[in-house]
Parts: structure tokens; C-alpha cells; sequence
């Protein structure tokens, strides 16, 4: 075997340059040769737009997963509490999140598409900044990935994992957009850079031939990663935009469908309530720190001052659909029980499955006009999957929030 | 190597630096690890050897699967189309790509529940084949009267 010459290096300040150098003398073959990717859309031009794009999205996301988060885990601080009004709220922000994580889809690939080559850079890192750039290039990839594989499962409740999807979804969040930060210092010199220029002229050099008529320019692909996001958002978007809802087509849910038009998470039959709910028996309890604890049937319910409400019932999965819900103001059993101002209503359900058993009201939506323990849906008895006898309905809230089937306003102060 | 290369090569090798990069890092790197001490400390939950599992697994499937399939595809079809309609397919298949991608949750279909029949409500196979077409006939149509306007403009010079 013929002697190599020996390069002279010694490991210096910068053990990753020392392995890079002498990596460089061994190319692997395949797509790590240059000119092995010879498409034009590979272009820094095309990534920065697409990036742009993306981190629109992915902080809309975020933002808008807080706000989802910090309705189901209240703060309770101030400003930060989640607002009883407007009642449409949560309903925009959460039919946003998912519409924005269903962009971010086409946006995703075709921007790993553009950027694909850069995988094969050899050496992989020419300096310790630049291997821990890329490191951190690898998580993005893989949590962007992940959070909207995950989210997307979550909206038709394929849970293929072992983990908690809330808790996990959350956290990974954070993580995500730490990296999202890094990315977007390491590159913001060359995104201002491609961005100035018009997306065409981004060649480095003035001799790159024109694109062959035909071909598919930048402009081009740029176009059609907008159709691509067009396409997966108006064949979904109908889930939560009414207007669009007959263009639904690959929607896991619509409303319209369900019992008394109005999609549902979780039937009767799957909460275990098709008797308890439907007995005779029935009471509604108010009980806790109250001074007459209350013990109602359905008639007495009847009995107190009807009032309506137009409200929504918004998943976290990114449906929503709105309903004229009437029944008692849950103000006016807490008035009849002698409930002391300032206490926080536990609304407990006859469902056996444990999630989303219970469910907790803040004084200021506990006291709102339109929080209801609602007996009616567009002028009819609740559907028993829709939580007959009673349930709750609230403003500005999450689904999973408002319990059906409700057999307890237990009152802590 | 052709310039598009040399140009990719030449950005590539740029080593972040400056003020925005040392800020990202610091901020993002900070924002980062509050996301893995949350994910790490409530683990009962979040059950990190599993989650990693789905986190590694998607960039493989990417970067091993999903690209390089889309990187074969796109060069068979440069050298079956001829030049003229080569763009106009290559958006519209790369269209529906992606609208398969996000169609495979329902088109799986695991979430059905006979007790719950407002989750899943449609024949996703047969609206999602309605929707390719429609998206196929649309996108030939557009390249082929691209192509036709451009070969009229070519002999009309």
C-alpha cells in the first residue's frame, strides 16, 4: 500500500476543522460528489422564502398552542387569564393552529427538498461553530417533523405512540422553537441577503445559463408549494371554517355531521353514561362551600329562568362547530345554593373514563352570562352523546372543558 | 461542477457568526433546554424513550425515504417529459405528494370508532382520488396551454 503523505496537522484549538481536514481527502461517492444535485430550485433564494414562510407559521403555532395551553392549565394571573370574551376566541385560534400546522406540511417538504443536498456536504463541518449549527439543523428537522406528525394524528385520535400526546406535544414545542431561534440567527445574514434579491437572480454567478423553457423555474416551485398549501388547507379548513365546509373533503371531522349536526369527541357509549345518564334518577348536586347544598331534577332544571347562548364547541383538534345552546345560567344555581363570591366551581360528569372527568370554572366564567348548564341545542333536548341531561357551555373555551353529562357544581373557595 | 453547485458549496461553508447568530443561540438555546427539562422531568408522560423513537424515526424517513424517493422521481421525469411540460408535471405531481402525505392519517383511518361516527365521516380513498384528479387535470391542462403559448410565440418571432 503506497505511503499517503502525512498532512501536517496537529489537533489545534478546533478538534472538528483537524477531523474535517483530513476528512477532505475522502470524499464518500454517491451524493456526496460534487455536482450531484443539479436541479436550480436548490437554491438559497427558494429556502429563504420557503423559511420565511415556515416561521410564520411555526410561531403562529406556538403562540396559538399557548394560548390552547394555558386555557386548559389557567394561570390565573391577571392579564395572562384566559378572557371569558370574546366567546369566538379560542375557537380562531385554535381552527388556527391546526390550519397552520396543515400548511406547514407542503411548506416543510418542499423546503427540505430545496436544502436536501446540503445533507452531503463534505466534510460535514469545517469548524466546531458549524458542527454545532448543523446539530442543532438535525433537531429542527427532526422536532418539525415530529410536531406535525404528532398534531396530525392527534386531530383523527391515531395514537401510534406510548407517550401522553398533550404533554408531549407541549414540551416538544418549546424545544422546537429553541432550535427554530438558533436556525434563524445562524442564517438571518444570508435570508436578508436571498431576500433582497428577486427569487430568479439569486445565482452567485452571472454565467449560470437561464432556465431551459419548460423546466420548472424557482418562481415555479415557489408556486407550487403555494398550491401545495392551497390544496392540503381548503380540502380541510372546513372543519372550523363554515364556508369551506363542503369543500371538506379529507377533513377527519365536519360540521353538519353528528347528532343534532354537531360533531362529538366522545359518545355516550364511549364515556359509559348510556344508563346513568338517562335514569330517572337523575340529580343535579351543588354541593361544596355553599349554604343550601341543591339536589335538582331535570324539571326543576326546566323550572329555573331559561337563558341562550350562541356558542361554539371548538376541539383542540381543529373543529368547531356552533350551536344555540339554552338552559340554566350556572350564575343562578350558585345564587340558589348561596355560594359565597370568589369560590371555583368543580363540574363533575357521570362519565367512567377518567380524562376530562372534571373540568374547573374561574369565578369570572363560572359568573359569565352565557356559562350554562345547558338542557336544549337549537331548540331540542341534548342528544345523549352530546351530554343529556346537562352539560356545560362556556365562552371562549376548549372542548374537552366543556363537560357533558354533568352531575356535580362542586363549589372551593 | 456547475455554478448552481459552487454556489450551494459556497453558502453552505459559511460559518455562522455575528451578533444574531450569538443571540439565537443563546435565546434559542435556553428556550431549547426549558423544553428538555420539561420533557425530561414530567417523563411518566412524555416517556422520552419512546417519543425519541418517533422524533429519530421521522427525520429517517425523510432524509432516507421521502427525499431521495421525491430526488429518483423528479430525475426519471426529467429525462421522460419532454422539456416543454417538465415543470408544469413536476409542480402538479409534487401538489399531490404532498396532499397524500397529509392524507395518510385519514386515509388509515386507525381513530375510527363505531361508537363515534362523526369522527372520520367520509370515504377518504375515494375523496382523496377525487381530489388528485382534479388536481391533475387542472395542472396538465395549465401546463399544456403553457406549453402550446410558448411554442406559438416561438414561431411567431
Amino acid at each position: 500500500m503506497p505511503r499517503r503523505p502525512q498532512p501536517p496537522l496537529k489537533p489545534g484549538k478546533d478538534p472538528v476543522a483537524f477531523v474535517a481536514r483530513r476528512l477532505e481527502a475522502h470524499r464518500p461517492p454517491g451524493p456526496f460528489q460534487e455536482g450531484a444535485f443539479t436541479s436550480r430550485l436548490h437554491d438559497e433564494g427558494v429556502a429563504a422564502r420557503l423559511g420565511l414562510a415556515l416561521a410564520v407559521t411555526f410561531f403562529t403555532c406556538f403562540a396559538t398552542g399557548l394560548i390552547s395551553h394555558f386555557a386548559q392549565n389557567p394561570l390565573d394571573i391577571g392579564f395572562l387569564s384566559t378572557p371569558v370574551s370574546p366567546g369566538w376566541l379560542y375557537r380562531v385560534t385554535q381552527g388556527t393552529h391546526v390550519a397552520m400546522g396543515i400548511a406547514s406540511i407542503p411548506l416543510l417538504l418542499f423546503k427540505l427538498w430545496t436544502v436536501y443536498p446540503l445533507l452531503f456536504t463534505w466534510p460535514p463541518a469545517k469548524n466546531v461553530v458549524q458542527a454545532t449549527e448543523r446539530l442543532f439543523v438535525g433537531a429542527l428537522v427532526a422536532l418539525a417533523v415530529f410536531q406535525l406528525f404528532s398534531g396530525l394524528a392527534n386531530t383523527v385520535g391515531w395514537y401510534p405512540w406510548e407517550f401522553n400526546f398533550v404533554v408531549t406535544h407541549f414540551w416538544a414545542s418549546w424545544m422546537l422553537i429553541g432550535v427554530l431561534m438558533i436556525h434563524i440567527g445562524a442564517k438571518m445574514r444570508q435570508t436578508r441577503r436571498a431576500l433582497a434579491k428577486p427569487v430568479e437572480e439569486t445565482e452567485a454567478h452571472a454565467e449560470s445559463p437561464p432556465a431551459p423553457t419548460g423546466t420548472l423555474s424557482r418562481r415555479g416551485a415557489l408556486g407550487a408549494a403555494a398550491a401545495a398549501v392551497g390544496a392540503v388547507t381548503l380540502t380541510t379548513v372546513g372543519q372550523t371554517f363554515r364556508p369551506f365546509k363542503e369543500l371538506a373533503a379529507l377533513a377527519p371531522r365536519v360540521p353538519g355531521i353528528g347528532p343534532q349536526g354537531i360533531p362529538i369527541n366522545r359518545s355516550a357509549i364511549s364515556a359509559g353514561v348510556t344508563e346513568t345518564a338517562i335514569d330517572a334518577a337523575f340529580r343535579l348536586r351543588v354541593t361544596g362551600d355553599v349554604q343550601t347544598p341543591l339536589e335538582l331534577s331535570i324539571a326543576d332544571l326546566r323550572a329555573m329562568p331559561q337563558h341562550e347562548a350562541d356558542l361554539p364547541i371548538t376541539c383542540v383538534e381543529g373543529w368547531s362547530a356552533s350551536g344555540v345552546w339554552s338552559g340554566v345560567r350556572v350564575r343562578d344555581l350558585l345564587e340558589r345554593a348561596g355560594a359565597p363570591e370568589g369560590g371555583e366551581i368543580i363540574v363533575r360528569s357521570l362519565q367512567m373514563r377518567k380524562s376530562f372527568r372534571t373540568s374547573e370554572l374561574n369565578t369570572i366564567f363560572a359568573r359569565a352570562d352565557d356559562t350554562l348548564l345547558a338542557l336544549d341545542i337549537n331548540g331540542e333536548p341534548l342528544h345523549i352523546d352530546h351530554g343529556f341531561p346537562c352539560r356545560l357551555i362556556a365562552p371562549n373555551r376548549p372542548g374537552v372543558l366543556q363537560t357533558k353529562w354533568v352531575t356535580t357544581l362542586e363549589v372551593r373557595t | 461542477m456547475n455554478a448552481q453547485d459552487e454556489h450551494l458549496q459556497t453558502h453552505e461553508t459559511e460559518t455562522p457568526s455575528g451578533p444574531a447568530w450569538w443571540i439565537g443561540l443563546i435565546i434559542g438555546g435556553g428556550v431549547f433546554t426549558f423544553g428538555l427539562i420539561g420533557l425530561m422531568t414530567n417523563s411518566s408522560q412524555t416517556r422520552p424513550g419512546n417519543m425519541v423513537k418517533y422524533v429519530v424515526g421521522g427525520l429517517i424517513a425523510h432524509d432516507a425515504l421521502v427525499a431521495p424517493a421525491v430526488v429518483i422521481v423528479a430525475f426519471l421525469l426529467t429525462r421522460l417529459l419532454p422539456a416543454a411540460i417538465r415543470g408544469g408535471i413536476q409542480a402538479t405531481l409534487a401538489v399531490c405528494a404532498t396532499l397524500v402525505v397529509m392524507s395518510i392519517p385519514v386515509l388509515r383511518g386507525d381513530g375510527r370508532d363505531p361508537n363515534e361516527p362523526s369522527l372520520l365521516p367520509y370515504d377518504y380513498p375515494r375523496n382523496l382520488a377525487i381530489v388528485l384528479a382534479i388536481i391533475l387535470v387542472g395542472g396538465i391542462a395549465l401546463t399544456l396551454a403553457r406549453a402550446a403559448r410558448q411554442r406559438r410565440a416561438a414561431t411567431a418571432d
